[in-house]
């Protein structure tokens, strides 16, 4: 008998401390430095900062590919882009070209200058062909939907050609999403991987990764702006807020973002943290009601669309989730504070929360439909308590005025495939969110045709037209004019009710400096720093 | 025993041919794909490029067929999402899931079976008792609730632990250990408990301390050995499950093991990194389920009779056999 306890006991320990080995992770999850590493350097800043910090993420990246990937926070720390969007100043800045300006008067080539003696992490030297390589490739549609191609003028200096006009393409160019300048060299070698390689101020260490969980970067001491203090990051994949809060209370990471709604006041009540909040600073997400209007109950009900807008009190559903930095819409769909915006007296349709006029014009939109007004069916992400929060207000603020909404659950996943493929039946509203970046064109994937950002699936050779009137247009007077014709149509349609400007949180350790905190849920930690 | 074991290992085709046909079916007809995930702002010819690259535009079965065609030929695709090897993906993963799921299988293995032979021993009295409220509350407590519960206490208001990951090696296993292997305490100090009533009320025992045996060696000894099958099954099926993952401990504690890499392979709609993982997880599962098998014979004697007679009986056709020719 106690043979065999015995070799029951030694197969679970074997089989244990086999995998209790030593493993290629890094060695601390705290501000240690990992195994293997060189001492400091004996400089001031690595004597007295902290050679690892560890930040606590909620959100996965999907790819190693800057062209692909969904999780701006490593594309801004691995990539530069050819131009940096100023979050703080709205103004853009030379980052790997140095000078950029429109050849002729359509906005349709696009000279840039690039800077000289940029590497890439691999040691690679960065120049034209690399730009050429980025956008020729580059499969997000605000780039491959108007690159048309490029004419190297020298290794530093070059002409793009768009297809179309785009007089906000320096903006594109801008966006940490999709922007990013990889090497040709290293991509060509490895498709996979190649494209890991960029020139920004920290270097993925794959050996260390492990994906979906623990992400590494090294500082790349060749890097061609500020240099960070700190020596090695981790990003480390926590998915519960409850355990992020703890992990930072414990202080084995030091900051975190997105605070779980009911840690705020904890967060707050503790001197040892630091709530932060990125209202106000970077492009915000937009929480929106749209209607499916290829082949929802609404799409052909004009009256019910806007009975539902008149419905909707964007307070009441502001604080019924108690998003403390949110911005409730006034109307317009539209990036937050983005030019060429429209105003209420533009519209000519009043929308705003009137029970009442909500009451008349669904009088009005069952004379339309013939009769009774069939249960709506609204698809959200309801995994998230913010659009499961906004569904219930909305499904509320819809039976009061006598609309039955029946509440579609799915999850990310799902409602893309839903909105983009639409059955008849599937649904007839959608509550979902979109960041808009703070230029004018950003809002266009919401509206134009086949844009996997469509959610209202509109098909509207007007607001297309429109939309490619401004977008080729350098003067800023009938940019203006086009862009508002456009938000004015949206509104008056109701095809897309906005109902506010959420913010995003995180929290740090009192003594941590360094992190930008953004609207857009996506902290720069480029400098991030914890003193030693 | 030979031709069992071989007959265990090729048992492993129709399970890898069932669980993957299900599991991938299962994928696609979930709603979206993860190529509509990764290409949300994709152009539409990158897009259409995409789905002719990995067969979307052919029917699931045609992409099931490659599937296993590659399968056969000893690979198990790439993560459409990572652009990795889901092998390689899975063997990143498989240490900490090992290790989790062998520490609350041991920590429940020392604390339960102890437990159950005094609980069965003491029937009824207040050592019986308190150790069923135990086992029940055990129960009862949800993994999410008590991960939480041992953070907050060992982690935040102590600092004795991390609060996850496995960056601390055997720090950061304790608390995770310990909520998997509550549960799985409670379930096992209750089966040896049950086991034990059942055998302890043998009349071979009664032969057996009518003889002088001492009553150590006749718990331990006689009633534990046969008290055992129960016991290992029970064992067996909970290091399966943990094999699989236990996804709620892994959320709390951000454990890097195989269930949070399918769950995360599910919401990005990653069928082949889903399907592959969940392959392997089956092939554990049953390396597993044969190892308990195995162990029966160890435990218990008359099973161990029946595969030697075997042997011996078709030894004994063969010399028969022989005879006649």
């Amino acid at each position: 008998m106690k043979k065999f306890l015995s070799l029951i006991l030694v197969m679970l320990m074997v089989v244990g401390l086999a995998a209790c080995g030593k493993t290629d992770q890094p060695a601390a999850g705290g501000q240690q430095p990992a195994d293997g590493q060189q001492p400091a350097q004996n400089t001031p800043a690595a004597a007295s900062y902290a050679e690892t910090v560890t930040v606590a993420i909620d959100v996965l990246p999907s790819s190693y590919d800057p062209g692909s990937n969904t999780f701006p926070i490593i594309n801004r720390i691995v990539y530069d882009e050819l131009i940096n969007y100023n979050k703080l100043t709205k103004e853009l800045e030379p980052a790997l070209a140095t000078a950029w300006e429109w050849v002729g008067d359509n906005c349709d080539v696009l000279h840039l200058d690039l800077r000289e003696g940029v590497t890439f992490q691999n040691g690679n030297p960065f120049t034209a062909e690399d730009v050429e390589f980025t956008l020729a490739r580059n499969p997000n549609t605000n780039i491959a939907d108007y690159y048309d191609h490029c004419e190297i003028i020298n290794d530093y200096s070059l002409d793009v050609h768009l297809s179309a006009g785009n007089s906000d393409f320096p903006y594109i160019l801008t966006n940490t999403l999709y922007a990013g300048v990889i090497d040709k060299e290293s991509c060509e070698a490895d498709p996979d991987y190649g494209t890991a390689i960029g020139t920004g101020p920290w270097a993925y260490d794959l050996d260390n990764t492990i994906d979906g969980d623990t992400y590494v970067f090294t500082r790349n001491d060749s890097y061609w702006g500020d240099k960070p203090e700190t020596k090695q990051l981790i990003l480390r994949y926590i998915k519960e807020s409850s355990s992020r809060l703890i992990a930072l209370q414990n202080k084995e990471v030091a900051a975190f973002m997105t605070v779980g709604e009911t840690d705020v006041p904890v967060v707050q009540g503790d001197s040892s943290l630091t709530y932060c909040s990125g209202a106000g600073v970077g492009p915000a997400k937009m929480y929106y009601i749209g209607f499916n209007m290829k082949n929802g109950k609404a799409a052909n009900n004009l009256y019910l669309r806007q009975a539902i807008a008149c419905a909707m009190n964007n307070a009441e559903i502001i604080a019924a989730y108690g998003d403390p930095g949110a911005v409730e819409s006034d109307g317009a769909f539209w990036g937050y504070d983005t030019p060429f915006r429209a105003s209420a007296s533009d519209f000519q349709e009043d929308l705003t929360f009137n029970v009442e006029h909500a009451k008349e014009l669904v009088e009005k939109a069952k004379e339309a439909a013939g009769g009774e007004i069939p249960t709506l069916k609204l698809l959200s992400n309801y995994s998230k308590t913010v659009n499961s929060t906004m569904c219930l207000a909305v499904q509320a603020q819809c039976k009061a005025i006598g609309i039955d909404v029946e509440i579609i659950e799915s999850d990310s996943a799902g409602v893309l495939a839903m909105t983009k493929y639409a059955e008849p039946g599937d649904y007839d509203m959608i509550q979902y969110n979109v960041p808009l970046e703070s230029w004018p064109s950003a809002a266009n994937r919401m509206f134009v045709q086949d844009s996997n950002n469509n959610r209202a699936i509109l098909n509207d050779d007007h607001v297309t037209d429109l939309l490619m009137k401004a977008a080729a247009s350098s003067d800023d007077s009938v940019r203006k004019e086009n862009y508002v014709a456009v938000q004015t149509y949206i509104h008056d349609q109701a095809v897309y009710i906005p109902v506010y400007y959420g913010s995003r949180d995180g929290a740090q350790l009192a003594e941590t400096e360094g992190i930008v905190w953004t609207n857009d849920g996506y902290p720069e930690f480029t400098y991030v720093r914890v003193p030693a | 025993m030979y031709k069992y074991v071989l007959k265990r290992i090729l048992m492993l085709i129709p399970i890898i041919l069932g669980v993957s046909f299900i599991v991938y079916i299962m994928m696609d007809s979930a709603q979206g794909n993860a190529l509509d995930v990764i290409g949300i702002d994709y152009s539409a010819e990158k897009l259409a490029e995409l789905y002719h690259q990995y067969g979307y535009d052919r029917s699931v079965f045609y992409r099931y067929f490659i599937y296993m065609k590659n399968l056969f030929h000893g690979s198990l695709g790439s993560s459409m999402i990572y652009k990795k090897d889901v092998w390689d993906l899975y063997l990143q993963r498989l240490p900490a899931t090992l290790k989790l799921a062998s520490a609350s299988v041991l920590l429940s293995i020392l604390f339960s079976i102890p437990l159950g032979i005094v609980s069965a021993k003491h029937h009824g009295s207040l050592v019986d008792n308190a150790s069923m409220v135990g086992a029940l509350v055990g129960l009862s407590m949800p993994n999410y609730w008590l991960g939480l519960m041992l953070a907050v206490v060992f982690s935040q208001k102590l600092n004795l632990l991390p609060s996850g990951g496995n960056l601390q090696g055997f720090k950061s296993l304790i608390l995770p250990a310990i909520t998997i292997g509550t549960g799985l305490m409670a379930t096992m100090t209750r089966t040896t408990r049950s086991s034990m009533l059942d055998v302890i009320r043998q009349d071979y025992l009664r032969t057996a301390r009518a003889k002088g045996v001492p009553e150590k060696k006749v718990i331990n000894v006689h009633a534990l050995r046969n008290a055992l099958i129960p016991i290992i099954t029970v064992v067996g099926t909970e290091m399966g499950k943990a094999l699989g993952g236990a996804v709620v401990t892994e959320n709390v504690f951000s454990w890097p093991g195989v269930g949070r890499l399918v769950i995360e392979g599910v919401n990005q709609r990653d069928t082949t990194l889903v399907t592959g993982c969940i392959i392997l997880t089956a092939v554990m599962v049953s390396i597993v389920q044969l190892v308990v098998d195995i162990l029966y014979a160890f435990a218990d004697p008359r099973l161990r009779a029946q595969y030697s007679t075997g042997r011996k009986k078709r030894a004994g056709i063969e010399r028969k056999g022989g005879a006649q020719a």
